[in-house]
């Protein structure tokens, strides 16, 4: 079930990698955190399978868990969900679950050598991921509609456009982030 | 869109160019403050995110901003802590300032403005309090989601980082 397939839904990629968290040992992190796309053998004392688990063709430590570095910003941004209208000032709104479900299914896709974000949150709902190096920036910006809109400023130029999360980030996003 | 020093961020847009209250046009050498209502907004270094500039206000309400050359500090700070909530308990945390040319210095690959920025009193408004010394910034025109994204990371790039309000 938690599987990353080119065929889950962003919100069901993000459950994944907060599974893949719960899994490694919660808050305490990062030991058993594994990099992307690594699979491993279950060490000894692994809980029992669920049998949820059991009855699925894939193990859970099969499954693609996000990078140690991206631990942090994925807890800031799971702990946005928390937040309730008017926290960011008079007319501000709680954030979109599905705003927050994109960034964190968007982040389990992110390569691992791409710099780690950290997260952003705005009054009318929305959520970003966000780099600054000096004058370099890259805003990654996660609509109510799904739709996903970036501007990067890197060594390599501007670079912007927007899309619909679904199984991929734009290769020339992932490329420009590389170059902050 | 870059952000040049370039002669149209010395002129005003039409929008610009009439004063809607009493303390007349924001001029080119004026600060802006933007309020920070929540320490969110703020990176480790003091230096802000974008979340502190909503897309939404950006491209279609109107992002709050305020004129600090107009506010003495306790009243800046009065304004602020009304922005921030109705509750006395919740205040807010600082401004981070802007430059008017600097901001009136976004512009098109066209060479048009991306932004306007325009005097807005606040006057018998039902939440907060009036407010003379408020202002407005604005998407010129509609524009697609990722320019106003655009927008607002030139702009984190652009206001100073925040100023605290002292207790």
């Amino acid at each position: 079930m938690f599987q990353v397939s080119r065929k889950l839904s962003p919100t069901t990629f993000a459950a994944a990698g907060l599974t893949a968290l719960i899994y490694a040992g919660g808050t305490a992190l990062p030991a058993g955190i594994v990099p992307e796309q690594r699979e491993q053998i279950a060490p000894r004392g692994t809980p029992r399978l669920s049998e949820q688990f059991a009855n699925s063709r894939e193990r859970p430590w099969t499954r693609k868990v996000i990078p140690i570095a991206f631990a942090d910003p994925y807890r800031e941004m799971l702990s946005f969900k928390k937040l309730v209208d008017g926290w960011d000032g008079v007319g501000s709104e709680r954030l979109f679950d599905r705003s927050v479900n994109s960034a964190l299914a968007f982040l389990a896709m992110l390569p691992d050598d791409v710099p780690a974000p950290e997260a952003s949150a705005s009054g009318d709902g929305t959520v970003d991921w966000f780099w600054r190096h000096g004058q370099h920036a890259a805003t990654v910006t996660f609509h109510k509609n799904g739709r996903v809109a970036y501007f990067v400023l890197s060594g390599k130029g501007p670079e912007k456009d927007a899309f619909e999360l679904t199984n991929e980030i734009p290769p020339k996003l992932v490329e420009s982030l590389r170059w902050l | 869109m870059a952000l040049t020093e370039e002669p149209a961020s010395q002129s005003y847009c039409s929008c610009e160019a009439i004063a809607h209250g009493t303390l007349g046009l924001i001029e080119p050498s004026e600060m802006v403050a933007r309020v920070v209502c929540d320490p969110r907004h703020l990176r480790k270094d003091g230096s802000i995110k974008p979340g502190v500039f909503p897309p939404l206000h950006i491209a279609k309400k109107g992002l709050s901003l305020m004129r600090p050359r107009h506010l003495t500090c306790d009243e800046l700070k009065i304004h602020s802590n009304a922005v921030a909530a109705h509750d006395d308990r919740d205040t807010a945390v600082g401004v981070i300032e802007c430059r008017a040319s600097i901001i009136r210095a976004l512009i098109e690959t066209d060479g048009t403005r991306s932004v306007c920025l325009f005097d807005d009193p606040v006057i018998d408004d039902p939440v907060v309090p009036d407010n003379l010394a408020h202002a407005l910034l604005i998407a010129a025109k509609e524009v697609p989601e990722e320019d106003v994204t655009e927008i607002r990371t030139r702009l984190v790039l652009a206001f100073s980082a925040l100023r605290r309000f002292a207790d």
